[in-house]
This record gives C-alpha cells, sequence and structure tokens, in this order.
C-alpha cells in the first residue's frame, strides 16, 4: 500500500465530500488511491497497446486476440478491482444469499480501499466473535483497527499472515479459545485468501497431506494459484449470489428459514451452542497448533508484538468435553507464549461472561464486548513493558 | 493434425420424428446399429411386420448396449416402439397438410422433443420405483406449480438460454460450427459469455463425465 500518496490525495477528496461522509471515512482511515487508480492505469497502458497493435496490423487472430485482451482487462477492473463494483456487492448480497465468509470478504475487499490509520496502535484479526468483541470500540477509536473474517481459524491465519505484516500494528490482538482449535479445517474458504507464496504453498501441501491425502493437498493448492490468477473463479459466489437473488430461490426455497428452525433468541443460542459443540474435537487440535506456530514465526518476526485473549464463549457451550480441550489448548498456547515470547491473557484474568453477554450462541452483544474491552485495554496500555 | 473425426450429434433436438432422432442422435452408435444389427436381420426387406421385428429388435440391443440394466431396456423398447408407432402414422399423417408447413414443423419438433426427454427419464431411472415415481409425477394430477418448480425452471432456463442461443445458431446455419461463421464481434462476444459462465458460475466438484460409463 502506498501510504504516502494515500495521505495527501485523501485530504483533497475528503474535502469536497459532505461533512458527515468525510467524517466516516476518516474514521475508518484513509484513502487508498493506490488501490483505486493502479488497476485503470495497467488499462489504460494495455488499451493504449492494444490501439497500437490494432492499428498496425491487419491479421484477423492477432486483431482478435488485441479484443480478447481489452475485452477481458475492462470487465476484470469493472467488475473485482474497483471500489464501486465492491460497493454494489455489498448492498445486494448480504450473509443469507452467499454464506457468512463471502459476506465478510466483501466487506474486507471494499475496506482494501481505506488504509488503516498510519502507527496503528492496535489491530484485531479473527473471526465474527472478534467483530463482535471490539466492532464498538474500534468505531470510536482511530487507533484500534479490526478486521474480521467469519469463520477465520489458525489456517486462515496462516493464510492471511502477509496482511497482518503489511497493516504492521504495534500490537496485534487475537481472540482465541479452544473452539478455533478444537474444529477441523476448512478447506473450502482457502481459495478466497490472499495470494501466497510458493514457500507457503509448499508448507500447506506438506501440513494438509496428511489430512487430506497428497492428491488433495495439491489439487487444493492448485485451485488456490487459479483463484490468484482468475479472480472471476475466486469470487463465484458473487455471481452466484446474484443469480439466486434474480431468480429468488431463498424466498422460493426458503433455504434462509432452514438454516436456524427456531425461532426465539433463546432457542437460536441453544441450537447454535449445539452446533458449537458438535463440531468441537481432540483431533484437529495438534494440527491446527501446528499450523498457528507457522503463523506465529512469520508475523513476529516483523517486530510487531502479540496478545492473545482466551476466548470466552455462551456458558451453554461449556461442558465437560471442551473444558477437557479448554485445558489443552490453554496448556498449548501457554507454551507457545513462553517459546516466542507474546502475552496470553486467560479468561480468569476477566469477568466471566453471562447468558445476558450475548447477543446469540456466538457473539457477545455490547455488554458482553464492553465487559471484555474495558477490562482488556486497560491491561494492554498497562503493559507496555509487559515480559512473559 | 489429420484426423478427421465423424459428426456424431446433429442437432437431435431439432429433429421431427423418432427415425430422423437416430439418424441425428450418437451416428457413430446409430450407423453401426443400422448396418450389423437391423440390415443383417434383413432391414426393411421382408414386408411391414419383419420390418416392424427388426426395428424392435435393434432397438431393444441398442438399449443393451448402454448397460446390464432394465432401465436400459426399457429405453430401448420405448425407442422401437415409438419409431415404430411413427412407421405405422407416417402414411395417415397427410390430415396435417392442412396446416402451414412451418408451424407443422416447429410442432413436430416440440411434440418430438417431448418424446426424447421421457426416454431420457427411463434412460437415467436408478431402479423400477424411481422410474414408477417420475411417471407417476407426471401423468397424475394435481399439477401443482410449487416454489420449487418455479426455481428449478428458472435455474434451468438461466443456464441454458446462452446454449440454446448457439443451438439455434448452429441449427439455422446447418452446421456445428456455425458461431464461427459469424461476425467478429458476435464471436467474440459468445465465447467471453461461455467464458464467464463457466468460470463464475461453474460447479468445480468431482462428478464423473456420465459417458464415461459407456
Amino acid at each position: 500500500m502506498n501510504s504516502s500518496l494515500s495521505i495527501s490525495s485523501s485530504d483533497l477528496l475528503l474535502s469536497l465530500l459532505p461533512h458527515s461522509i468525510s467524517e466516516k471515512l476518516n474514521q475508518l482511515g484513509t484513502l487508498n488511491f493506490y488501490e483505486i487508480i493502479f488497476p485503470w492505469v495497467i488499462i489504460l497502458i494495455i488499451f493504449s497497446v492494444s490501439l497500437y497493435a490494432l492499428k498496425n496490423t491487419k491479421n484477423k487472430l492477432l486483431r482478435l486476440g488485441v479484443f480478447i485482451v481489452i475485452f477481458y482487462s475492462l470487465t476484470r477492473v469493472i467488475l473485482f478491482e474497483n471500489p464501486a463494483a465492491w460497493m454494489g456487492y455489498r448492498y445486494s448480497l448480504t450473509w443469507k444469499e452467499i454464506g457468512f465468509r463471502e459476506a465478510t470478504i466483501i466487506d474486507q475487499n471494499l475496506r482494501r480501499y481505506i488504509s488503516p490509520p498510519q502507527n496503528l496502535k492496535y489491530l484485531a484479526i479473527g473471526s465474527s466473535q472478534t467483530g463482535a468483541v471490539f466492532s464498538d470500540y474500534a468505531q470510536k477509536h482511530r487507533d484500534f483497527y479490526k478486521i474480521e473474517y467469519s469463520g477465520m481459524g489458525p489456517l486462515d491465519y496462516y493464510l492471511y499472515s502477509e496482511l497482518v505484516k503489511q497493516i504492521k500494528p504495534k500490537t496485534l490482538i487475537l481472540f482465541l479459545s479452544e473452539f478455533d482449535f478444537g474444529r477441523d479445517i476448512v478447506k473450502e474458504t482457502m481459495v478466497f485468501a490472499p495470494h501466497q507464496s510458493l514457500s507457503k504453498h509448499y508448507f500447506l501441501i506438506d501440513i494438509l497431506s496428511n489430512e487430506l491425502g497428497t492428491s488433495s493437498a495439491i489439487h487444493l493448492s492448485i485451485k488456490m494459484l487459479l483463484a490468484d490468477l482468475f479472480p472471476e473463479y475466486k469470487y463465484q459466489f458473487l455471481f452466484k449470489g446474484l443469480r439466486d437473488k434474480l431468480l429468488n430461490k431463498h424466498f422460493l426455497l426458503k433455504t434462509q428459514e432452514q438454516a436456524f428452525s427456531s425461532h426465539s433468541a433463546q432457542d437460536k443460542a441453544t441450537e447454535q451452542v449445539d452446533i458449537l459443540l458438535r463440531t468441537l474435537n481432540k483431533k484437529p487440535i495438534d494440527l491446527n497448533f501446528r499450523i498457528y506456530e507457522q503463523f506465529l514465526l512469520r508475523v513476529l518476526n516483523s517486530d510487531i508484538k502479540l496478545v492473545v485473549v482466551e476466548g470466552q464463549y455462551h456458558p451453554g457451550a461449556y461442558s465437560v468435553k471442551n473444558k477437557k480441550l479448554k485445558a489443552i489448548v490453554s496448556s498449548k498456547m501457554q507454551e507457545l507464549s513462553r517459546k516466542y515470547k507474546f502475552q496470553y491473557i486467560t479468561t480468569d484474568k476477566f469477568p466471566i461472561l453471562l447468558s445476558e453477554d450475548f447477543a446469540d450462541g456466538y457473539h457477545p452483544n455490547k455488554i458482553g464486548s464492553d465487559k471484555i474491552v474495558n477490562t482488556l485495554i486497560p491491561i494492554l496500555d498497562g503493559n507496555a513493558q509487559f515480559k512473559p | 493434425m489429420g484426423i478427421k473425426l465423424m459428426t456424431n450429434f446433429l442437432f437431435p433436438y431439432f429433429v421431427t420424428n423418432p427415425q430422423a432422432f437416430w439418424k441425428n442422435w450418437h451416428i457413430s452408435l446409430s450407423t453401426w446399429l443400422r448396418d450389423y444389427l437391423y440390415i443383417s436381420l434383413g432391414g426393411n426387406r421382408g414386408g411391414v411386420r419383419k420390418t416392424y421385428r427388426n426395428v424392435f429388435l435393434t432397438m431393444l440391443i441398442g438399449g443393451l448396449w448402454h448397460g446390464a440394466a432394465w432401465t436400459f431396456v426399457i429405453w430401448g423398447v420405448y425407442q422401437g416402439l415409438i419409431i415404430i408407432a411413427y412407421m405405422f402414422i407416417k402414411p395417415k399423417l397427410h390430415f396435417a397438410s392442412v396446416l402451414p408447413v412451418k408451424l407443422m414443423k416447429y410442432l413436430s419438433i416440440v411434440v418430438m422433443f417431448q418424446f426424447t426427454c421421457l426416454g431420457w427419464l427411463i434412460f437415467r431411472a436408478n431402479d423400477f420405483t424411481q422410474l414408477r415415481e417420475m411417471f407417476l409425477s407426471l401423468f397424475t394430477l394435481p399439477y401443482d406449480v410449487t416454489n420449487f418448480v418455479l426455481y428449478v425452471v428458472g435455474y434451468l432456463i438461466f443456464h441454458t438460454a446462452l446454449l440454446i442461443v448457439i443451438q439455434i445458431i448452429q441449427y439455422k446455419r446447418c452446421s456445428n460450427l456455425g458461431v464461427l461463421q459469424l461476425p467478429l464481434r458476435f464471436q467474440l462476444l459468445i465465447f467471453i459469455a461461455m467464458y464467464f459462465s463457466i468460470i463464475s458460475l461453474g460447479e468445480f466438484g468431482e462428478q464423473q463425465f456420465i459417458y464415461f460409463q459407456f
């Protein structure tokens, strides 16, 4: 991200916008003009070269090739490389049509046109729980930035490690529990990840081979490479979502209502807690920690201070089963915190969250998130010289 | 590269009768069946009844060729019966000459398409139970236009519209390469639309190509 270009151009544009909009944008960060303009510069170059080629050749095949290049490049920029398109997707598609992770992908793609403030003090990145806990605080404090990807797990942290390094906060905050480490990796969302280096692909194939088999792991890696090259493949969910919206699928097939059969908030929370407990098991913990450790190695090498907060869930989600897993995960995290010298803040440092502190089975409401944040920030602010 | 392949499918969904269907569908198989079964059995040289018998046996064996399942046998029998039925009523179709030729042609295409699709139901059924259920739902009232039906029809139209346009272009130009005869800008539009349709709406799961089983 070209930050210096962002600042001066951003101030100029902000001065032209109505005050309410410019104030909102200011809270989020600075407009990233590099992301906005760069694709169009590339288009301009392609157009110029193409027009020159068209002018100087009568070869039918070559002219066809040039037209294809022009059309494809233009379509790609219009569909994927401009904020207006992502705003359009944001306002026409919801999680009900495309899925939770996909909806957060749209949000984050829209966010890339706004750079986080420079010299960012805190970055919290994680699942929708992270969003629920920190959104309110992040909106009010410019030095606190939050990125959420629904269902984000240790594999996703590894895949998004470059994004964290790019933002380069002073402190990275993760909100993790046994529910993050004790569930199977979700390979379907790997194609949404940003571009990965070859060494990361190699690691992924190596580590996922035991779990999925070598050919499946390689197949996944190839899918990720294809997704890098062809955004129309990567963002298939946009077009399928728009198609389903056009065909009124969710109204006709009542698929939204099938997601949760319960209607009352309490029953819905119970149902969500049941799903949580069903997905929880011991088997993936080792694999998730191995991947998580690779994430630590990448991020901690960039002089980013890490703080891991032991996550809390709805009281109904705590059973004998997950207490055992909680102990395993906590113990492993303690070990890593000693090894890599990061701060691990366990739940005993926080007020216990009750069922009324949750909006549903997973996500703290305002009261619950305030309890966490009001405890966490003073710990972070008071521990500038923290030693594990 | 010097390899010349025969045309194997020649707009079979645009035919007006079952005999024409088998001249245009899976041509390599149908010509083999004609040359090595139908003609060997006597073809149409032994009178009407023997001709019907030969047609029936050829189609029955053609059904068996697809696999050792009763549904394939029934499908072969069905194909044989509709050919025989057509051969029987063909001389009696002169009454239809009161209708304009083009209207008659398009009506025949539509009617024949229904018979073809009925055949595909038999062909694709997993077993007799499924076959029975499908036929019962087709031929018993009430015909509810449920939300599910609306969605499926909409889904099919959405995904096949472009392919149908291409098929019509090919049919009008009497060539499977009809699209390549269009002006360059239309070719470009079609190819790019096809590319985006496949890559942005395609399903890339592990589904075996149906013809691998044949």
